[in-house]
């Protein structure tokens, strides 16, 4: 129920968005969009290598005892 | 494969063709708006076309995800090393991961085209039908507690699992109508569903994508094989 209930909300956005994104390229705020979204991109990759990292540590660990 | 899941050059391509792809798909305007790089302006599409970068790649990592697994699959039957278990439980399992992905933004995209979450499309029936086959996959090896049986259950099952879902999403609906472009006889990417601007972003998003899937599959693989590892010190 409420997981439809957000999609039916996304969806309404989803709709609407020609006219609204079309408004965002003109005022150049998209740029601000796409940033947000490169962040949360980068953001992940760093996370992986992180675990990468981790990994590499304890299996070094285990094959040394 | 352990040794290519351990380097690092290929997860920095996908890094990279994710942000060219993000970025490209978000600013190439649609035709018409401006002279210079643009996406075509479909009816009914519009703006939405961008999705095409976003949500077909999730379906092309879930086929490359499903096809190493069935890959991993066979050599078990032929060398049963628990390594090779390992690889197609755990890239079976980030998958399944992918494709949720892609039923869900399938359903979003399709909700604002379409107008309705799910149709009758046979492209939809048969991508559900195949997440079911192979949650039916996942469900049959906890289920096992012998080892060497599980695996050779699993890998019996996952070999006949992906030959169905190939079945399922890429034979079926091109037999039948579809809303789907690419099916109801024709075959994708011809010319007509897919244009030079677009393709100059889709294959590096494509591409991208699947990189990041077998590097999230490679980091539950290296944590099972550490745990399957420490098992085995243990006894």
């Amino acid at each position: 129920m409420a997981i439809s209930f957000i999609f039916s909300g996304l969806g309404l956005l989803a709709q609407e968005s020609g006219a609204y994104e079309s408004m965002l390229v003109k005022s150049n705020k998209m740029i601000a969009v796409v940033g947000v979204l490169a962040i949360i991109l980068l953001g992940i990759a760093v996370y992986l290598f992180s675990l990468d990292k981790k990994l590499k540590k304890l299996e070094e660990k285990i094959d040394s005892n | 494969m352990e040794k290519f899941l351990k380097q690092t050059w290929w997860k920095i391509l996908a890094i990279v063709f994710l942000l060219y792809a993000l970025i490209g798909g978000l600013l190439v305007p649609l035709a018409g708006t401006s002279s210079g790089l643009a996406f075509p302006n479909m009816p009914i599409l519009n703006e939405s076309i961008r999705n095409l970068l976003y949500h077909v790649p999730m379906w092309f990592s879930m086929v490359a995800l499903l096809l190493v697994s069935f890959i991993y699959s066979i050599q078990y039957l032929s060398n049963a090393n628990s390594t090779f278990d390992n690889y197609a439980n755990s890239f079976a399992q980030v998958g399944v991961f992918f494709g949720a992905l892609g039923i869900f933004t399938g359903m979003l995209w399709a909700k604002s085209t379409w107008g309705a979450f799910w149709t009758n499309d046979p492209k939809l029936n048969g991508a559900a039908i195949g997440m079911l086959i192979y949650i039916a996959y996942l469900i049959l090896r906890s289920t096992i507690e012998d080892e060497l049986k599980r695996a050779k259950i699993a890998a019996s099952y996952n070999i006949f699992a992906f030959i169905m879902y190939l079945a399922f999403i890429f034979v079926i609906p091109r037999l039948t109508d579809s809303l789907h472009p690419g099916n109801g006889g024709n075959p994708a990417f011809s010319s007509y569903d897919l244009d030079n601007t677009l393709r100059l972003f889709f294959y590096p998003a494509t591409i991208g994508w699947i990189l990041l899937s077998f590097w999230i599959a490679g980091v539950l693989s290296r944590t099972n094989a550490l745990n399957i590892k420490i098992d085995e010190k243990g006894e």
